[in-house]
């Protein structure tokens, strides 16, 4: 007769005593939620000992529990060191749950819509706890994700993995690849600031150049003829919901098949043509349980940690300003794993670069594996597939760095130094003068040539700057100049640099020495900084150029016999000289830095 | 079983390694948590005043030509870096000093009259009372405390008046110290922020009667050209110009230009052109009626000098007088199309209207509505003080826009 109407935990306890009866439920709770290890198989497991009993009970998880069902129970050794898989299929795998999990958190602070989305980037920085580093985590995971999953599939190639058997897993992989940097890129747009907005545009202006029906994808990508509200939520969606959909299918996919052949071997530690990667010998078994399981979870303690200390102390996911379809900013890219693209686009036609080239290029990846039939993995035998990988390696590198702003994007040397010196921060630098701390902003006008003289003759080379101006009518051409945009002067007298404004003094040599730097196309040039204050803690700040005009043929300056530019004159044979400049104000705590 | 592959071989330094880094990430986090009150506050901070700069550039890039410079303002548009529009009241000091010895003074007038009259319900430890609070404001303010309390409101008077006259040259620029607020001025219940806000959302449509063009709508869902984020920037960099209590005469005496009360400074600004026949009410109209009567010729001989201008009528008629809002109903009153035919062929018809030109009965119509009111209509709907508030000129403008704009709209219909 049970103590209770019902047999329970109480007739054990009646029947062995209360110690014995709560260490067998503690045993029994352990062997059902472990699928089949009690408690003292899993004392042995992480003491580092044989399982004590037979069958091997540390087998069972992976028979009977959902979790590591997946999962192979016991690994070749070969395949657990840092060589040959580096961990990038493992890292790949963790970014993937990684983003999931962060992406999931900052959904909640976050709005697809152009007259939000800014605002919620700022309520997350100003006003959300850890929002920043939720932001920086998501945002660092996904670069580093590109990278892994590239580099894994660079491993791949080189230990001849994708061969025979495993065709189809490469494919997969490649897929994979194409569906992390859409994923990328889609989520670079979200915040809506100018860096994704115009990153965003250069990636999607190629949809536009799909022949036939160019129009119709860029129609459907941006969901207008300009990007906008439209756009922005077309990429949430997918960045969302569409994306992570695939990727989920495909890493499923993906490892499946992984498991189905088995991790394939170092290629010296097989014969060639052959595949003994689910053969593994006795003596070359690691189980999962329990080596390989601690180590997955000491590597992903690690990862977790340095990704979170890079997020404390070194990195800090850009916010420019607010997105706006009027200013292009100078130097605008896509992002950096898209440079390739853009820098294949300098190459020529935008249909062919820009579309062709690249669907050539990721469609010749994915039948790789069908056209390569060569059985053997070794280096050796490899030697024409090793080469085509380092020559389209090599072209990645160049057109990656054809990309950049640098190259063949030719700007008038005025333009560049006045944004040299004052562009808002992007891609974490910042112009010159926005770092001068508010102090010594100093209120006055400042001229380069003060820099282009000998030491101890400032002074005068400033005077005489004033005086020349002065004569040749050019102080009451930057007066009405300056007047134009809206900065009115009573006076205008140029001084030194005070000595107690270090970083305003470099700024000047900066700004003398790139004027320098251009003496062809800025004949004769000078510079002046004129600084005033505008409100009780903002400072409006005036750089101008100017220099003699000179011929020009395609913008390029024409050269005489003697290689000089030909100087522009006027009716009357004077020389023309032409102004640029431009204005920014800094506030004491805008807090800039370089 | 050789597990050096595993890159760290031993079990137990595998599961140090983890916990340690663990236990590492969580510290971290902690030190993340520690700090994240001010980081955001110093973010806030910085964010503030980056939108402050791009304020700034906004600023002189489509404000700074009408609202100066410095915001100090033009004759295009009142000053923003202006102590009136943030309140400051420069003269509230001296005030409250005043009140406060007002006061002293009514408190030391009901003492000496309690005393001085029936005391008999009084117990003497309250007569004590009293006088010994007389005695403490005696002790306070002299022999005679109330002469003593009128010296010094005279001194305090005589401080403001000195403080009014330094700011002779803001009064004549249009400031008044009495109405020291321009949010009380306009009637906004909400801040500041909110004030300029959505000045710069909707803009002014209206101001164009009192200023040379009106204040455009500046925001895009108000047609303009800038967006919300923009308009936020353009609000900070307007609010910085705000000095909290700090706000000094010079600060009021480089204001160019105030801004205007539509109500008051929005009228024409000359001689009014009739007030003895303003505010009469329909039972006075009979027993004025020669006043009224030799009134009206008056103007009318007079406007027989002044060329009307019918561009600035439509101005005041759909501005500053706000006649169209009335007038452009006819349910509510008589429509302004066709208003001069309308006098010609049907008012002056009428027997009650014997002899009246069209252009009598319009002057009439305005300076005293009462006098006649249209079949159909109520009577003192219209304001009844035009003989104050017009000038000769603004009746002229008037009546030229009426006069122009007889015809009915051919697109009313």
């Amino acid at each position: 007769m049970s103590v209770l109407p019902f047999p329970s935990f109480l007739d054990d306890v009646k029947e062995k005593g209360l110690r014995k009866a709560l260490f067998e439920g503690a045993d029994e709770v352990m062997e059902r939620l472990t699928a089949g290890m009690n408690i003292q198989d899993v004392r042995e497991a992480l003491r580092g000992e044989n399982p004590s009993r037979r069958p091997n009970p540390r087998l069972t998880p992976h028979a009977d529990g959902f979790w590591l069902h997946m999962r192979p129970s016991y690994f070749n050794v070969e395949m657990t060191g840092i060589y040959p898989t580096f961990r990038l299929g493992w890292l790949s795998t963790y970014f993937v749950f990684f983003e999931t999990i962060t992406g999931f958190i900052l959904m909640f602070w976050y709005t697809p819509s152009p007259e939000i989305a800014y605002g919620d980037m700022l309520r997350m920085l100003n006003n959300v706890p850890f929002g920043q580093f939720v932001r920086d985590l998501h945002r660092l995971g996904a670069e580093a994700m590109v990278l892994i999953v590239f580099l894994h599939m660079l491993r791949t190639f080189y230990t001849g993995s994708y061969k025979k058997p495993r065709q189809f897993t490469w494919f997969t992989g490649v897929i994979l690849l194409i569906v992390t940097g859409f994923l990328s890129f889609t989520g670079y747009l979200l915040p809506w600031d100018q860096l994704a907005l115009w990153a965003v545009t250069i990636g999607a202006s190629m949809a536009e150049a799909t022949p036939l029906i160019g129009e119709q994808v860029n129609l459907i990508v941006r969901g207008g003829p300009e990007m906008g509200a439209a756009g922005l939520l077309r990429f949430y969606m997918a960045h969302v919901l569409l994306l992570p959909i695939l990727l989920f299918v495909f890493t499923g996919v993906h490892y499946y098949k992984v498991i189905i052949h088995g991790h394939s071997l170092p290629p010296q530690s097989e014969n060639i043509g052959e595949d003994t990667a689910k053969r593994v010998p006795l003596d070359k078994r690691v189980y999962f349980i329990p080596d390989v399981l601690t180590s997955e979870v000491m590597w992903f303690a690690v990862t977790t940690f340095i990704l979170v200390m890079l997020c404390v102390w070194f990195y800090h996911a850009p916010l420019e300003s607010h997105a706006d379809p009027q200013v292009t900013p100078l130097g605008t890219t896509a992002p950096w794993y898209f440079l390739w693209i853009q820098g294949a686009l300098k190459l020529g036609d935008k249909t062919f670069w820009g579309v062709i080239f690249p669907t050539i290029l990721l469609g010749f990846l994915m039948i790789v594996p069908y056209i390569d039939l060569t059985p053997s993995r070794r280096f050796a035998d490899r030697r024409f597939a090793l080469s085509v990988s380092f020559v389209m390696l090599a072209m990645t590198v160049v057109t990656s760095y054809m990309g950049l702003p640098e190259f063949g994007v030719a700007t008038a040397p005025d333009q560049e130094i006045l944004n040299e010196l004052t562009f808002e921060p992007a891609h974490n630098h910042v112009g010159l003068l926005r770092p001068v701390p508010f102090d010594q902003l100093v209120v006055g006008a400042y001229t380069t040539r003060e820099f282009a003289a000998e030491e101890g003759d400032a002074a005068a080379a400033i005077n005489a700057f004033g005086a020349e101006l002065e004569e040749t009518g050019q102080l009451r051409e930057l007066t009405d100049h300056l007047t134009a945009a809206h900065l009115t002067l009573p006076a205008l007298s140029f001084s030194s640099v005070p000595a107690d404004a270090p970083r305003l003094r470099h700024v000047m040599e900066e700004f003398h020495r790139m004027i320098e730097a251009e003496n062809i196309e800025l004949l004769n040039g000078w510079g002046v900084v004129i600084i005033t204050q505008n409100q009780q803690d903002l400072k409006r700040i005036d750089i101008i150029i100017n220099w003699q005009d000179i011929v020009l043929e395609d913008g390029r300056p024409v050269l005489d016999s003697n290689g000089q530019p030909i100087p522009v004159v006027d009716d009357n044979g004077r020389p023309v000289r032409r102004t640029s400049s431009k204005h920014i104000f800094i506030n004491e705590n805008s807090a800039y830095f370089d | 079983m050789n597990l050096k592959r595993l890159l760290i071989e031993r079990m137990e330094n595998r599961i140090l390694v983890g916990t340690t880094m663990f236990l590492a990430t969580m510290v971290l986090v902690g030190w993340v948590a520690i700090n994240e009150q001010g980081r955001m506050a110093s973010f806030q901070r910085q964010h503030l005043a980056r939108s402050i700069e791009k304020g700034a550039e906004l600023f002189a890039n489509n404000c700074a030509e009408c609202h100066g410079e410095n915001g100090l303002g033009s004759g295009r548009a009142p000053a923003l870096n202006n102590p009136h529009l943030f309140g400051h009241d420069f003269l509230a000091p001296i005030a409250s000093d005043i009140a406060a010895l007002e006061t002293a003074q009514a408190e030391i007038e009901t003492l000496r009259a309690r005393l001085a009259g029936d005391t008999s319900g009084l117990t003497s430890t309250e007569i004590a009372d009293l006088e010994a609070q007389l005695a403490a404001f005696e002790e306070q303010y002299g022999e005679d405390p109330v002469a003593a309390i009128q010296e010094q409101i005279a001194a305090k008077e005589a401080e403001r008046q000195a403080l009014v006259s330094q700011m002779q040259i803001a009064i004549d620029r249009g400031y008044d110290p009495n109405q020291p607020s321009r949010l009380n001025d306009v009637g906004w219940g909400g801040t500041l922020d909110a004030f300029v806000l959505t000045t710069l959302v909707s803009g002014r449509p209206v101001s164009g009667s009192y200023w040379p063009e009106p204040m455009p709508a500046w925001s895009q869902t108000a047609g303009g050209p800038l967006r919300q984020d923009q308009l936020e920037d353009l609000t900070n960099y307007i609010m910085n110009w705000g000095r909290n209590r700090a706000w000094t005469l010079e600060d009021l005496l480089a204001v160019q230009q105030f801004a205007k009360i539509p109500s008051e400074g929005g009228g024409p600004e000359g001689e009014s052109v009739a007030p003895e026949v303003s505010d009469i009410q329909v039972a006075d109209v009979a027993n004025q009626r020669a006043v009224i009567g030799e009134t009206i010729a008056r103007v009318l001989a007079e406007l027989e000098a002044v060329t009307g201008d019918p561009n600035n009528g439509q101005t005041l008629y759909n501005g500053a007088l706000a006649c169209s809002a009335c007038h452009g109903n006819a349910s509510v009153a008589p429509p302004t199309e066709g208003t001069f035919t309308r006098a010609e062929e049907t008012r002056i018809q009428d027997p009650a209207l014997q002899g009246y030109t069209a252009r009598q009965y319009l002057v009439e119509s305005i300076l005293v509505p009462n006098a006649y009111i249209a079949p159909g209509y109520p009577a003192n709907a219209m304001p009844q003080n035009f003989g104050e508030r017009l000038d000769l000129q603004t009746l002229a403008d008037l009546i030229a826009y009426l006069e122009s704009h007889d015809e009915p709209d051919p697109m009313a219909n």
